[in-house]
C-alpha cells in the first residue's frame, strides 16, 4: 500500500429536491482510498451508502445533486469535470459492480459484444481484438472455457458465473479505483465466498482500490481493510476494521454489532436497535442517531464533529464509547 | 427450426382453412348476385340460366367443395363481371397497393421511431412533451378526413403535388411501378402520408414506452457508468431490447395497410386492391371478394411467421421450438 491516496472525497454533499422537501442523502462525507485498499461502506437501507458511490462516479440522477464537497482522484477533480470529460474517467480510471448480476449486463447482447462495448468506449479496439481480451480477463476472474462462453449470452450463464462477467467487465479497462455496491447480496453463500475471495485476490494483485458497499458486516469482517458505518447519509465511524469491529466507538456501529445473530445463544431474544431510521428529508437536528441512542444527553442536540476516536480512527459522537465518555 | 417451420405452416393451413369457411359461408348470405349481374327486364329462363351458369344453383355445401377443389389447383374463382381469373384480377392490382403499404410503412418507421426515441430520451423537454400530443391527433383524426385535408391543402391550394392515381409507371418484371419515376413518387407522396400518419403515431408511442422501460434498468446504469457514449447506449443498448414490441406492430401494420388501404385507395383513387374489394362488394361479385381475402388471410399468415423468426434474432431468450404451447 502506498501512502498518497488515489481516491479523497471531502465533505461530499448530495441532495434529492423533492416535492416533499429536501432530502441529504449523502451529508458531509469524508474519507480517502489507498492502492490495494478495500474500504468498506456498511449501513441500513436508505443510509446513503449507494449513492455516495453514484456521487463519486457523477452517476445521481435528477432531482438528486451534489451540491458540495470534492472528489479527487489521483490530483483530478472529479466533481469539477464536465458530463464528457467525467464520461472518459468512468469505466477506464473508475468503475462500478452492481448488486443484481441478473440485469446488469444486457439480455440481448452477447458476452464479448459487452466487453466490446467497454473497451471501444476509451480506446479504438476491433472485435477480434476485444475478444482476446475479454478471454484473458474472463480466465483471470476463474471463468473455465471463457473462449466458449464469448458467444454465450447473459441468461446462458449462472447468477455467479455472471457477476464473475460483470466483474472482469468492470476490470477490462484497468481502472484504479472501483466502487462495487453490494456485489455478492443476491447471490448464494458459497458462490458468495468464493466472489469475495477472488475480490480480494485481484485488489492485491493489481493494486487497485476498492470502496465495498454492504450492508453486511460479516462480509466487511472477512473482505475489507478500513471500513466506513453510515447512519442517515453520514459517516458516523471510519477506522481499520478489525479495530472497529472489537471495539466500536460510535453508540450506532455497537448496536450495529449487537444486532448481528451470530454470537446470540440459541432461542434467545435479538438485540435490535430502538426506533427507526429517521427520514433524510427529516433528520433530528445534532447528532441524527440521537433519537434511537441510549446515551444522547442535552450536548447531542449540536452536531458532533467528525473526531479521531485513536489512531486512524474517526467517530461523530460526543461521547465515543469506552474512551472515556460520559458513562465510563 | 425445421420443426418450428412445420408446426407454423401446419397452423397456417388450418387457419387458411378455417378462414375460408368461414369467408365463404359469409359472402353466401348477403344479397343475390345475379340481380345486379343481369338486366332488371330479363325473363325468368334468363335468370335460370344465368344462376346456373355461375353454379349459384347448387347447395352452399357444393359450391364450397367446388371452390375448395378449385383453388387447391390455383384457381381462385372467376370474376362475375369481368370474366377473368380473380387471382389474376386481384395480382394485377397488387402491386400498387404494396407500394403503397411499402412506402407507408417505412415512412412511419423512419419518422416514428425517432421521434418516439426523442420523446423517450428527453421526455422533461417542451419538444418531446410537443411529439407526444402530436401523436394524439394522428391517433384520433380520421383517416378520411385527413385525406381530404392533404387534397386541399397540397392538391388545391398550394397547388405541389398531384392527388389523383398513381401517374407515370415504369414496367419492370412485367410489372407496374409509380416509385421509380419522379412523377410516380409524387403521386405516391399524399397518399402514403395519408396511410402513415396514424401508423407514426402508433410507433411514437410504442418507441416512447419501450424507451420509458427500458431506460431505468440496470444494463443502462451500467452501460452509463462504464463510460460509454450516451449516442452509442440508445443505438445500441436501448434499441435492441425494444425491437420485440416494435417488430410486432410493424408485421401487423403492414398487413392491415396492405388489406385495408381502401379508404386511402379510394380518396386519391389509387387504383390497388382497396379500391378492387370495394368495387367487388358493390357489385356482389363474389369470386373476387373470396379470393381477395384469401390473399389477405395467406398474407397474414405469412407476416407473423416472419415476425416469430425475428423475434429469435432479435433476443436470444426466445427459443424457436416445434413443441406444443
Amino acid at each position: 500500500m502506498s501512502a498518497v491516496p488515489v481516491l479523497d472525497v471531502s465533505s461530499l454533499t448530495t441532495v434529492f429536491e423533492l416535492k416533499a422537501g429536501a432530502a441529504r442523502s449523502v451529508n458531509d462525507v469524508s474519507f480517502s482510498l489507498r492502492r490495494g485498499e478495500i474500504l468498506g461502506i456498511v449501513g441500513e437501507s436508505g443510509s446513503g451508502k449507494s449513492v455516495t458511490g453514484l456521487s463519486i462516479m457523477g452517476l445521481v440522477a435528477p432531482p438528486g445533486r451534489v451540491v458540495s464537497g470534492e472528489v479527487r482522484m489521483n490530483g483530478t477533480v472529479l466533481t469539477g469535470l464536465d458530463e464528457a470529460q467525467l464520461r472518459k474517467k468512468r469505466g477506464r480510471d473508475i468503475a462500478m459492480i452492481f448488486q443484481d448480476p441478473m440485469t446488469t449486463l444486457n439480455p440481448v447482447l452477447t458476452i464479448a459484444r459487452q466487453f466490446y462495448e467497454v473497451l471501444r468506449a476509451h480506446r479504438p479496439v476491433t472485435m477480434r481484438e476485444a475478444r482476446e481480451i475479454a478471454a484473458a480477463a474472463m480466465a483471470e476472474v476463474g471463468i473455465s472455457a471463457p473462449r466458449e462462453r464469448l458467444d454465450a449470452y447473459p441468461h446462458q450463464l449462472s447468477g455467479g458465473m455472471r457477476q464473475r462477467v460483470c466483474i472482469a467487465i468492470s476490470l477490462v479497462n484497468e481502472p484504479s479505483v472501483i466502487i462495487a455496491d453490494e456485489p455478492t447480496t443476491a447471490l448464494d453463500v458459497t458462490i458468495q465466498a468464493q466472489i469475495l475471495a477472488m475480490i480480494q485476490r485481484i485488489v492485491r494483485e493489481r493494486q487497485v482500490a476498492m470502496i465495498f458497499i454492504t450492508h453486511d458486516l460479516s462480509v466487511v469482517a472477512g473482505l475489507c481493510d478500513r471500513v466506513g458505518v453510515m447512519y442517515g447519509g453520514r459517516i458516523v465511524e471510519l477506522g481499520p476494521v478489525d479495530e472497529i469491529l472489537a471495539d466500536p466507538a460510535h453508540p450506532y456501529t455497537v448496536g450495529l454489532l449487537a444486532s448481528i445473530p451470530g454470537d446470540a445463544p440459541a432461542r434467545s431474544r435479538l438485540f435490535q436497535i430502538p426506533g427507526t431510521q429517521p427520514s433524510p428529508l427529516d433528520l433530528p437536528s445534532g447528532c441524527s442517531f440521537r433519537t434511537r441512542c441510549t446515551k444522547a444527553a442535552a450536548l447531542c442536540e449540536t452536531a458532533p464533529p467528525f473526531a479521531p476516536v485513536a489512531d486512524g480512527r474517526q467517530a461523530r459522537c460526543h461521547f465515543p464509547q469506552n474512551r472515556g465518555g460520559h458513562d465510563a | 427450426m425445421i420443426a418450428f417451420l412445420i408446426q407454423r405452416l401446419l397452423q397456417g393451413a388450418a387457419v387458411v382453412a378455417a378462414m375460408s369457411l368461414i369467408v365463404f359461408i359469409g359472402v353466401y348470405a348477403i344479397g343475390d348476385p345475379v340481380e345486379i349481374l343481369i338486366n332488371p327486364d330479363a325473363d325468368q329462363a334468363t335468370r335460370e340460366a344465368v344462376t346456373q351458369m355461375l353454379g349459384l344453383d347448387q347447395p352452399l355445401w357444393v359450391q364450397y367443395w367446388r371452390f375448395v377443389q378449385a383453388a387447391l389447383q390455383g384457381d381462385l374463382g372467376t370474376s362475375f363481371v369481368f370474366n377473368i381469373p380473380a387471382g389474376e384480377l386481384i395480382l394485377e392490382r397488387m402491386p400498387a397497393t404494396l407500394e403503397l403499404a411499402v412506402t407507408a410503412t417505412l415512412m412511419a418507421i423512419l419518422i416514428g421511431i425517432p421521434l418516439g426515441l426523442i420523446a423517450g430520451l428527453d421526455q422533461e423537454r417542451w419538444y418531446a412533451k410537443s411529439i407526444l400530443a402530436g401523436s394524439i391527433l394522428g391517433f384520433s383524426l380520421p383517416t378520411f378526413w385527413v385525406g381530404l385535408i392533404l387534397i386541399l391543402t397540397f392538391g388545391v391550394w398550394l397547388n405541389w403535388l398531384p392527388v389523383f392515381g398513381r401517374g407515370e409507371t415504369v414496367s419492370v418484371f412485367g410489372i407496374e411501378w409509380s416509385f421509380l419515376t419522379l412523377d410516380g413518387l409524387a403521386h405516391l407522396v399524399l397518399p402514403a402520408t395519408n396511410l402513415a400518419l396514424f401508423k407514426i403515431a402508433l410507433f411514437i408511442r410504442l418507441t416512447r414506452a419501450g424507451v420509458r422501460e427500458v431506460l431505468p434498468q440496470d444494463f443502462i446504469r451500467y452501460a452509463n457508468a462504464m463510460g460509454i457514449h450516451p449516442a452509442r447506449v440508445v443505438s445500441r443498448h436501448v434499441l435492441k431490447n425494444i425491437m420485440i414490441p416494435l417488430v410486432t406492430v410493424i408485421g401487423i401494420e403492414f398487413g392491415s395497410v396492405v388489406a385495408f388501404a381502401v379508404v386511402t385507395e379510394s380518396i386519391f383513387n389509387w387504383p390497388g386492391m382497396g379500391k378492387l374489394i370495394i368495387e367487388s362488394i358493390n357489385r356482389l361479385d363474389r369470386p373476387v371478394i373470396v379470393a381477395y381475402l384469401m390473399v389477405i388471410v395467406v398474407m397474414f399468415v405469412i407476416i407473423n411467421v416472419v415476425v416469430d423468426l425475428l423475434y429469435a434474432v432479435l433476443d436470444p431468450r426466445v427459443r424457436l421450438g416445434g413443441s406444443n404451447r
